[in-house]
């Protein structure tokens, strides 16, 4: 409680919001830095999300690892003017653990980013097994699958464009405490 | 033919596969972000053993967590030991799985009915 509220006042004289169930970042993710993050993020889910039961926990902690590992592999790298190019975040928030993640993609990759994500969503929750067997012997790609067939959770994806014409891909999964 | 050793890391898991006993071992968690180059070696090993192999070869997979890409990397390690399997020679998956972790035990039955590999599972506690 001590190291709270120390924490919290020198975060006051920042003028930065301060919330200890809240894991935040916002820069650039190559591999080697998901690897340390999500090292990271294991202990922090572990230490913060203590209601949550031994299963459910590492739901949560494998739907971080797809989403993360995702950034890593397929966000686009090619700028360097300084912009941050990925966000990541976990949070609690009403009886609900919150991971949302954004990167920005080359806009020439849209449409094919547009058509795995529909082509996936589209799937109905009984056929997701089906299709994650089908992936898994093949080689294909899995994660998206794994996220939509969490069971008391909710993925939902959007693609949009800013003002300078960057495409940023956001990705956010709810999920309720509970068994998954 | 040498043991291959790999320690356990952060993200990835213990190795131990012992070419003169055919016990093959590998356990903890599995996630690193690029699973292709750390199972590369493993499944390259694993080749070469299957051309002299022991009589009795044991995997014993002791796992406490697989991201997706680690998942189709086992898939391509069962698929190296498909062939011993079926010339006859004896071969068994030992599939060790956290209590009550219903997705590491459904990727086990899944592999084991797919490939048509023999898997005995057992329940530990990590």
């Amino acid at each position: 409680m001590k190291i709270d509220s120390e924490i919290q006042h020198k975060k006051d004289i920042l003028e930065l919001p301060y919330k200890k169930d809240q894991l935040e970042y916002w820069g650039p993710i190559n591999t080697s830095f998901a690897n340390s993050f999500l090292t990271m993020a294991d202990l922090f889910i572990q230490q913060y999300f203590t209601m949550l039961n031994a299963k459910v926990l590492k739901s949560l902690f494998s739907s971080l690892v797809e989403m993360v590992q995702n950034i890593s592999e397929y966000a686009e790298t090619s700028k360097t003017d300084g912009q941050y190019q990925a966000f990541i975040r976990v949070k609690g928030e009403d009886n609900q653990v919150v991971i949302n993640t954004a990167n920005r993609i080359n806009s020439q990759d849209r449409a094919t980013v547009e058509a795995i994500f529909e082509s996936t969503f589209a799937i109905p929750k009984e056929n997701l097994q089906e299709e994650y067997k089908k992936q898994l012997l093949s080689g294909g790609s899995l994660g998206l699958i794994m996220l939509r067939k969490l069971n008391n959770a909710k993925t939902e994806y959007t693609l949009t464009e800013n003002e300078e014409g960057d495409i940023w891909l956001g990705i956010e999964l709810k999920m309720n405490y509970g068994n998954t | 033919m040498e043991i291959l050793n790999i320690e356990p890391f952060l993200q990835t898991p213990e190795i131990n596969f012992n070419p003169e006993t055919g016990i093959l071992y590998l356990s903890g968690k599995s996630y690193p972000a690029d699973a292709i180059e750390f199972y590369k070696p493993i499944i390259d090993w694993s080749r070469e053993y299957c051309t002299t192999p022991a009589a009795k070869t044991t995997l014993i997979c002791e796992i406490e967590y697989l991201n997706s890409a680690s998942q189709k990397q086992l898939v391509e390690l069962m698929l190296v030991f498909k062939p011993l399997y079926d010339r006859g020679k004896s071969f068994l998956v030992k599939w060790k799985y956290e209590e009550g972790d219903d997705d590491i035990l459904s990727v086990g039955e899944l592999v084991e009915h797919e490939l048509e590999i023999p898997f005995e599972y057992q329940e530990v506690q990590f």
